[in-house]
């Protein structure tokens, strides 16, 4: 059941089994949310247990009746005796026993009930530690940011923590060289350090591995990305309890922190040089893509893997660029997939528009170059309300897919997003678009917005754990870079999508099929046509 | 309750009873594997066994509450 442990009980068989019921996850994926998922397994028992009450009404309105039946019989019975026997006995047959009508209506309430309990069991699952975390590490780092603030005790707590590190570090160090001396000090760090010490996961392990192993550098494996999301709201709330005034508790301190450092960089842009207001969306002709591919030659896609594969393909297009895909069918019918890569510039308001400071913006929640490139891209495409839009994308080209959702929605036909390692738990989907959120347990990326994705009927979340399948363990500290990019790559996320093919899982059988109903299985002739998004100064549109 | 009023009474009844197994039989899919699925489907299984029976019986009590019906009618004279 999606990957969630429940406990507890309520009264009911079916409440005690859920109860019992816990994890399906076998392997390295782990499936939340989307139509298999808790909260729709909420509304679903909700629903059922309603209908199934209503049932048992009407079973006992129906004894009502055949006991009155029976009573009328019974208050004629002299007149007739042979006809009212028999009539009794009839309507007695409605009334007694097990099988009759008054014990059917009591154990279909007792179902009810227990339908009922059951979903109470996963409402109190869903009740965990995280969701009181969240608010609280808010509440602690806005009063720390306030204090800072007054009495620099951070800066100073700051300075300390740098020299504790630097201290650490040098004892680390020397450690690891005097475990090659011919003495007792050697001989005992040679001890702490061996194999089986460094595979301890506790305190032990730490100071094994710190002055044991190869080379002269301790191996190291970062904290959990989950572990990112759930301190990014405590520290974004410090950052924003340091600034002055009082801490004004938002109810999202990361994109409300994020806000802040997009409208200082627009602001800088416009005091540093020419501001680079406008956008221009522009097609890319097929000659003009690299490495001599024409735009219109890629297949068209079946499945998610297919998609994602098509969004690493526009990572070899120019920065900037969407691809976008018709699928024309034998029957005349039409669809679309728009391909969105992701940050290509690290720069913040350039005339690229996949940089940093579209990540800040879509992030926040502000307007964003990224999104409106994607849109007007449609519409030059040709895009026509009712027909099926697939949008994918890779880490912001994801939270670019799920922006443009929500625009478009009521005027185009967003028939599905596939977001692949994106920071989206923080924006809104419309309910009638279902959403793939494709996460690598290793990749820092997704857990930006410091915001767990919601598990909605709508929503399906894939974490796939990178450590069955790659090597990517401890690692030694000066190659901490490949911890942080690897996982990210949008290659594995196609892997990713590959090894949900065939899966048994309700969420993804559900969304698989209504990503088939886009793209069909039937012959089809596509047309794939990249735009170009650009800044431009003081230009509102152009396409 | 006159006789007529029960007669009318066991064919409401019926109409109740078949109306809650297709009720029953039509609730959904509930998004669920495992023991408590299969405990639901068991129960639901055996409701619907029970209201298949008593659907039958509802329509003999109907016959048997409409011929003493006529009986009491012979009886006191109203009938023939």
């Amino acid at each position: 059941m999606s990957g969630r442990t429940v406990a507890g009980g309520t009264p009911g068989p079916v409440a005690a089994a859920i109860a019992r019921t816990g994890t399906d996850g076998d392997d390295a994926v782990t499936v939340s949310g989307g139509a298999g998922g808790t909260r729709a397994c909420l509304e679903a028992l909700a629903a059922g247990s309603a209908r199934v009450a209503g049932i048992a009404e009407r079973v006992a309105a129906a004894a009502e009746r055949a006991r009155r039946a029976s009573d009328a019989v019974a208050a004629t019975a002299e007149l007739a005796p042979t006809s009212a026997r028999h009539a009794h006995a009839d309507v007695r047959a409605l009334l007694d026993g097990p099988q009759g009508l008054p014990a059917q209506a009591e154990a279909l309430a007792e179902l009810a009930a227990s339908l009922r309990g059951a979903a109470e069991v996963y409402a109190r699952a869903d009740l965990d530690v995280a969701a009181l975390w969240r608010p609280a590490s808010i509440a602690l780092g806005g009063m720390l940011g306030d204090l800072g603030e007054r009495t620099g005790l951070l800066p100073a707590a700051g300075l300390l923590g740098f020299l504790g590190i630097t201290c650490i570090g040098q004892v680390a160090l020397e450690a690891r060289i005097l475990r090659y001396a011919p003495s007792p000090v050697g001989a005992g760090l040679r001890w702490l350090g061996n194999d089986e010490h460094r595979a301890d996961p506790g305190l032990l392990g730490v100071l094994a591995r710190m002055v044991g192993g190869p080379s002269l550098w301790p191996t190291t494996e970062l904290p959990s990305p989950a572990v990112l999301e759930s301190m990014l709201p405590a520290i974004a709330a410090l950052v924003l309890g340091a600034a002055p005034g009082p801490f004004a508790w938002p109810e999202d301190p990361v994109a409300q922190a994020a806000g802040v450092l997009a409208v200082l960089a627009r602001a800088a842009g416009m005091l540093t040089g020419t501001a680079l207001t406008g956008l221009a969306v522009v097609p890319l002709l097929p000659a003009k893509a690299k490495g001599g591919r024409t735009s219109s030659d890629r297949p068209a896609p079946r499945d998610v893997a297919d998609v994602l594969r098509q969004v690493d393909a526009t990572y070899d297009d120019p920065e900037g660029a969407v691809a976008v895909q018709r699928i024309d069918r034998e029957d005349g019918s039409r669809a679309w997939v728009v391909a969105i890569p992701g940050t290509q510039d690290g720069g913040l308001g350039g005339p690229v528009p996949t940089d940093m400071l579209t990540n800040l913006e879509l992030v926040a929640g502000l307007p964003d170059d990224r999104s409106e490139t994607v849109v007007r891209a449609m519409k030059a495409a040709g895009v026509q309300p009712g027909e099926p839009v697939l949008l994918a994308g890779h880490s912001q080209g994801g939270m670019a897919a799920m922006r443009v959702a929500a625009a478009v929605d009521g005027t185009l036909s967003i028939a599905g997003v596939v977001t692949a390692g994106s920071p989206v738990g923080s924006m809104d989907l419309p309910p009638d678009v279902p959403a793939l959120h494709l996460e690598h347990a290793q990749d820092y990326v997704w857990a930006l917005d410091g915001r767990p994705n919601p598990d909605l009927p709508h929503r399906t979340t894939v974490t796939r754990d990178l450590r069955a399948t790659l090597d990517i363990g401890p690692v030694p500290a000066r190659d901490l870079g490949i911890l942080l990019t690897r996982p990210h790559d949008v290659a594995d996320y196609v892997v990713t999508a590959e090894l949900l093919r065939g899966r048994d899982d309700r969420s993804l059988a559900v969304f698989a099929d209504q990503v088939s109903a886009v793209l069909g299985d039937a012959p089809a002739t596509t047309t794939t046509a990249l735009y170009l998004g650009v800044r431009v100064p003081d230009v509102t549109s152009s396409s | 309750m006159t006789l007529d009023e029960a007669v009318r009474a066991c064919r409401a009844a019926e109409r109740e009873i078949e109306a809650a197994r297709a009720e029953l039989a039509a609730v959904g899919d509930l998004a669920w594997t495992g023991e408590a699925a299969r405990l639901f489907d068991d129960a639901r299984s055996r409701h619907l066994r029970a209201l298949d029976g008593l659907r039958v019986a509802a329509g003999h009590a109907v016959g048997a509450v409409l011929s003493h019906h006529v009986e009491v009618a012979r009886a006191i004279g109203c009938g023939g």
